[in-house]
């Protein structure tokens, strides 16, 4: 006998293979229905032997599964403790455009709790290039996109909405939420100016970690675009120096990669790792 | 020949003595731009560019703010 859980059941079984016991859950179904999930990987071979301890999961393909299963592949694949981390965590992200549409889609795919997405803008057509969005997004609001794309993504993850033009006003408030409610910032403006108003804002308040993005404009090195810190508690991603204009636009390898450095430092900071 | 320690601009060192942010600014063309400046970890406020003096071996950090995102 092997002890086993099935869909989070503990099962003790005599059976040798995973096939054996998939027909007690799935009798009428073709395998190729079915995923079967074990210890947080996807498993092609049915036929393989059940081990002591085995985590496994048959999961009818197209169907949202269970958030209590999506927690356990989720331990299994970045450790119990690192998820539980990331439960308890929230980002606001601040404009939706290049950087913050790609950050907030990798870090719903990491499991971050909470997402307080801030933006007033619509999607045209021009932002399909570099920005996270659909062609049937254009004309409808970025941030109501992005949620829609979320819960497709994990239907688990909580988010906020706000549907704001940030201004030197405004900002005042959102630091201060982000203050306290213990809710890391991250900066993902278009205008150079709101970059600035958002670190200043940043400075006076106690406590507030900030994640910034400046220079990714061009399909320059990609190994321009670096993650700095500054103060302790203020990091920047990005070459600091290619900034958009005429002549220069921005294209989505780079933008992406900038948005994946932030997004990766925040993900650090959520797991405990303050240095770059 | 050079005498004294050099100060650090962004990783750099450079061989400039007795001048204010205002004048390393100028001197590497960062001036009329969106940044922040950082000298020995702490930020020093735009009113006091003019004001704070730049003394051999700091470190200075100057972040730069551009479009795009």
């Amino acid at each position: 006998m092997v002890n086993v859980t099935v869909n989070c059941k503990r099962v003790s079984t005599d059976k040798k293979k995973i096939s054996d016991i998939l027909r007690d859950y799935f009798d009428e179904l073709e395998n190729e229905d079915i995923s079967i999930i074990v210890n947080g990987h996807a498993i092609e071979e049915a036929e393989r032997e059940i081990k002591e301890n085995d985590e496994i999961f048959f999961l009818k393909k197209g169907e949202i599964p269970k958030k209590e299963y999506l927690e356990r592949m989720m331990y299994a694949r970045i450790t119990k403790e690192n998820y539980l981390r990331l439960k308890e965590s929230k980002v606001m992200i601040l404009g939706l455009g290049g950087l913050g549409s790609n950050i907030a889609i990798s870090l719903a795919r990491s499991s971050v709790n909470k997402l307080i997405l801030v933006d007033y803008d619509i999607v045209d057509i021009t932002n399909l290039n570099r920005q996270h969005y659909y062609l049937k997004d254009v004309g409808g609001k970025k941030t109501a996109a992005l949620k829609r794309q979320i819960e497709e993504i994990n239907p688990f993850i909580d988010v906020e909405i706000l549907d704001l033009k940030v201004d030197e006003e405004n900002i005042k408030s959102l630091v201060l939420r982000c203050q306290r409610e213990d809710i890391i910032l991250c900066e993902a403006f278009d205008k150079a100016h709101l970059k600035e108003m958002v670190f200043d804002e940043v400075l006076l308040s106690d406590r507030v970690k900030l994640v910034m993005g400046s220079g990714m404009a061009g399909y320059f090195s990609s190994n321009e675009i670096k993650t700095r810190r500054i103060l302790k508690r203020i990091y920047i991603s990005g070459d600091e120096k290619n900034e958009i204009n005429e002549n220069l636009s921005l294209m989505s390898p780079r933008v992406t990669l900038c948005a994946m450095h932030q997004a990766n430092m925040i993900i650090r900071l959520i797991l405990g790792e303050a240095e770059v | 020949m050079t005498g004294g320690k050099n100060l650090k601009l962004n990783g750099k060192e450079y061989d400039v003595k007795g001048v204010t942010v205002e004048e390393l600014l100028e001197k590497f063309s960062y001036m009329n731009k969106r940044i922040a400046v950082e000298v020995n970890g702490k930020i020093v406020k735009k009113d006091d560019y003019k004001k704070v003096l730049i003394k051999e071996e700091d470190t200075i950090e100057v972040v730069s703010f551009v479009g795009g995102g």
